[in-house]
């Protein structure tokens, strides 16, 4: 089976297996206990910090461990606002996990706007500066979209932002961005960048949020104090561990992952561009070569999907982590009218792809697709 | 002290003759329901005791009993010997701390004892307002009720509570019904209801994969499976459906393809009913709620059965009241959960409300091959037996 749904998770690589394992069973202990295996479980801890804070140019305490891309997303909205009221400005194909959150920031009485985004999901910076104002206290705009991969612009964000709104801080959820491609939180100036271990093939459960120095967090999980009050809960050493070693396994290969990511992504468009039934990628070129999201006319995504596990691929339908919800809305961010909005399917690459894996997904895609044309609903 | 669980059954009661074959069913579900657990089944006359468990199984052995059709309710009780004082502890013991009133009501089997069950209730009350003196007796409206029972060789039960079961007759004693069962709220209630009524359930449920996902099927096991905490084993007939929902899309008038995909639904199950001895189709239907339960649908749909009876415990019943049992028996949550089922694959936008027979007959007829693939649907029929969690 050729597993072609990076974007929703990868496999966990051998070393982190093996790091997460050593905390689960040998080196077991309570980091914040009072003897030498503990300390040791600690040190661990403090040198995955490091590592995290390394990869994405910050500081060790600048980094704070949560228990997912999805948490950290929550800490980042609803830890960080100090003003009591205002408006929060959120991207509108953003990820759920900060949507949903900014639906919390409404219900808190916080007046929420979605900055519209281009047909390949890029946030629209024109209207993002026409929506931001003086009462504007948190932007959270996503690095690259989880959907089609689209890049953000985050200096040109930060800099709007600052110039229409000083008291606003700027959120961007960074976990299809984090190790693949470059982030450098200091040099695009974002307070707070949210990350996630098992989509660069670490375990899940495991996340981290970088908190630039100076901005206060309320705590999330109140108990014990860990992670400077703000996350309370024993630490995932493992997981954390094993993060860690993720995070630096992308960061010293991230060229060559890009350059191979981006082989696979060329190919498959090619390849597609022979492709029978009408689709349309909705992937932009200057994307994320992690991601291809392409669109059939009249299907239904998850029956593409379906046929595709049959011809021996796995591909997902977009944000795997919605599909507890039906619901339309990235397919109508992105502008798609009610033929295609069902029929959107994703291909998203790893470095473990090959040329040949990415050639039978085109091949299947081109039989499933027609497949599914053959049985189009009236 | 010992403690000792005392089930009471409900209808079967009224029985006379065939009261023996009720009761052999009734307990042997009950052994079933406690697989896996130690315990002992004492049976006296019109009640069983369920004694020498683990005091931490209770609330399981509890929570099971609950679920056994044919059980009226049951009571938590302390087995002790028949002493005045050790019953007053007793009884003093089991006070819940938040009544302000209560009785003590006693049932003396053992007549030998020298005060009758009024005087001992009084002596009993004494003690307990000696030790709880904010107490208030209150005989016709008590906030709390201890129960003693007498009974002969020298040993009473204690008890506050009676837990109600699901009433009910049991499981095995009015046949087998095969369930025509969707991904819905419905149709897990109906077999609830029908099994509640002594009925053996099968179900049979139809999948479109590719059109419609595994989870879609996972979730249609996960609900027989819930139901069989009710009714013990289910065997679930999954038939392939896909090729047959594509070929009502190709040959048929779109707002006939919910009516003539219903009318093979039923004619399947009544087959696969029939191999597998089943005397009853069970189906979900509740009457009005959709365009394919209208008066007119039903009959189109039921004209496709040949023999057995169609039971439709629903079709008095509202929504709400569906969801509320099915809240209760728990399917309510897998139910809830969105993936796609055959009826809502291919759904067309105005489906017919009031079908003729003639037309849904005439369109059904245009399928090219349909005896075949229906042959072909019976015969490759994934067959799954299910059991509760605890009996696997």
């Amino acid at each position: 089976m050729i597993y072609l749904d990076n974007a929703a998770t990868t496999k966990m690589s051998q070393a982190c297996a093996q790091l997460y394992m050593q905390y689960a069973v040998e080196d077991f202990y309570n980091p914040s206990a009072p003897y030498r295996p503990a300390l040791e479980c600690a040190n661990a801890i403090k040198q995955a910090r490091e590592t995290i804070a390394q990869t994405l140019g910050a500081t060790a305490d600048e980094i704070y461990f949560t228990a997912s891309g999805s948490e950290a997303d929550n800490i980042a909205l609803l830890c960080a606002i100090k003003a009591k009221r205002g408006n929060v400005l959120i991207g509108s194909s953003e990820h759920s996990a900060v949507y949903e959150t900014s639906k919390e920031l409404e219900r808190r009485g916080y007046a929420v706007r979605y900055v519209p985004c281009d047909g390949y999901g890029r946030t629209d910076l024109q209207a993002l500066r026409d929506l931001a104002d003086e009462e504007t206290v948190l932007v959270s705009v996503m690095h690259a979209c989880n959907e089609t991969g689209a890049i953000n612009d985050l200096d040109q964000i930060v800099k709007i932002v600052r110039a229409r709104s000083p008291q606003a801080i700027v959120h961007s959820d960074g976990v299809q961005a984090f190790g693949k491609i470059p982030v450098r939180v200091k040099t695009s100036g974002v307070d707070l960048y949210s990350v996630s271990a098992h989509k660069i093939h670490g375990p899940k459960g495991i996340g981290a949020l970088y908190c630039r120095k100076g901005l206060f967090l309320r705590p999330f999980v109140f108990g014990g104090g860990q992670e400077k009050n703000v996350r309370s809960a024993t630490e995932n050493v493992g997981a954390i561990a094993a993060f860690a070693h993720a995070a630096q396994e992308c960061a010293h290969t991230l060229r060559e992952r890009y350059r191979h990511a981006s082989a696979c992504k060329n190919a498959l468009i090619e390849q597609l561009r022979a492709c029978p039934i009408p689709i349309r990628i909705l992937s932009p070129e200057d994307g994320s070569p992690y991601i291809v999201m392409l669109a059939a006319r009249n299907a239904r995504g998850e029956v593409v999907a379906h046929a595709m596990q049959d011809r021996g691929v796995l591909i997902g339908t977009g944000s795997a982590c919605a599909t507890h919800k039906a619901t339309k809305r990235i397919p109508s961010a992105l502008g798609l009218d009610a033929a295609w909005a069902d029929g959107i399917v994703r291909v998203s690459f790893c470095e473990q792809t090959t040329l040949d894996d990415v050639q039978a997904c085109a091949q299947a895609l081109k039989e499933s697709l027609a497949f599914t044309a053959g049985i189009q609903r009236s | 002290m010992q403690e000792t669980i005392l089930v009471r059954y409900g209808e079967i009661f009224l029985k006379g003759r065939n009261k023996g074959y009720f009761e052999s069913v009734l307990i042997s579900n009950i052994k079933r329901a406690l697989h896996g657990l130690r315990y002992t089944f004492v049976r006296t006359q019109n009640r069983y005791h369920i004694e020498d468990y683990d005091a931490f199984d209770r609330d399981e052995i509890v929570g099971r009993l609950q679920k056994v059709f044919g059980l009226h309710s049951l009571s938590v009780a302390a087995k002790v010997a028949t002493d005045y004082d050790l019953l007053a502890q007793t009884v003093v013991e089991r006070m819940p701390a938040d009544a302000k009133t209560f009785r003590i009501t006693v049932n003396r089997a053992d007549k030998r004892l020298d005060k009758n069950s009024t005087q001992i209730a009084a002596m009993l009350g004494g003690k307990v307002l000696e030790a709880y003196p904010q107490l208030r007796v209150d005989l016709h409206r008590p906030q709390a009720e201890i129960m003693v029972d007498i009974r002969e060789r020298g040993y009473s039960y204690v008890f506050c509570d009676k837990i109600l079961c699901a009433q009910g007759m049991p499981v095995g004693t009015s046949g087998k019904g095969m369930l025509l069962l969707s991904g819905g709220f419905d149709s897990p209630v109906a077999g609830y209801r029908m099994a509640r009524r002594g009925m053996s359930i099968s179900a049979i449920h139809y999948h479109s994969y590719p059109h419609t996902s595994e989870q879609a099927k996972q979730k249609v096991v996960d609900l027989a499976r819930t139901l069989t905490d009710y009714c013990g084993e289910i065997t679930l007939y999954a038939i392939p459906f896909t090729q047959i929902q594509e070929a009502i899309h190709r040959y048929c008038r779109a707002d006939f393809m919910i009516t003539i995909m219903r009318r093979i639904m039923v004619e399947i199950a009544e087959r696969v009913a029939k191999q597998h001895d089943c005397g009853a189709l069970i189906t979900g239907e509740s009457l009005g709620q959709v365009a394919s339960q209208t008066m007119q649908s039903i009959t189109v749909t039921n004209q496709a059965v040949r023999d057995l009876p169609v039971f439709r415990p629903l079709i008095g019943m509202d929504k709400t009241e569906i969801m509320e049992t099915a809240q209760q028996i728990g399917t309510y949550a897998l139910s809830e959960l969105p993936y796609q089922d055959c009826c809502t694959v291919f759904l067309p936008k105005n489906p017919v409300i009031k079908p003729s027979l003639e037309t849904a007959c005439k369109e059904q007829e245009k399928i090219e091959g349909l005896a075949e693939m229906i042959d072909a649907a019976i015969r490759d029929a994934e067959i799954l037996t299910l059991r509760p969690r605890y009996a696997e």
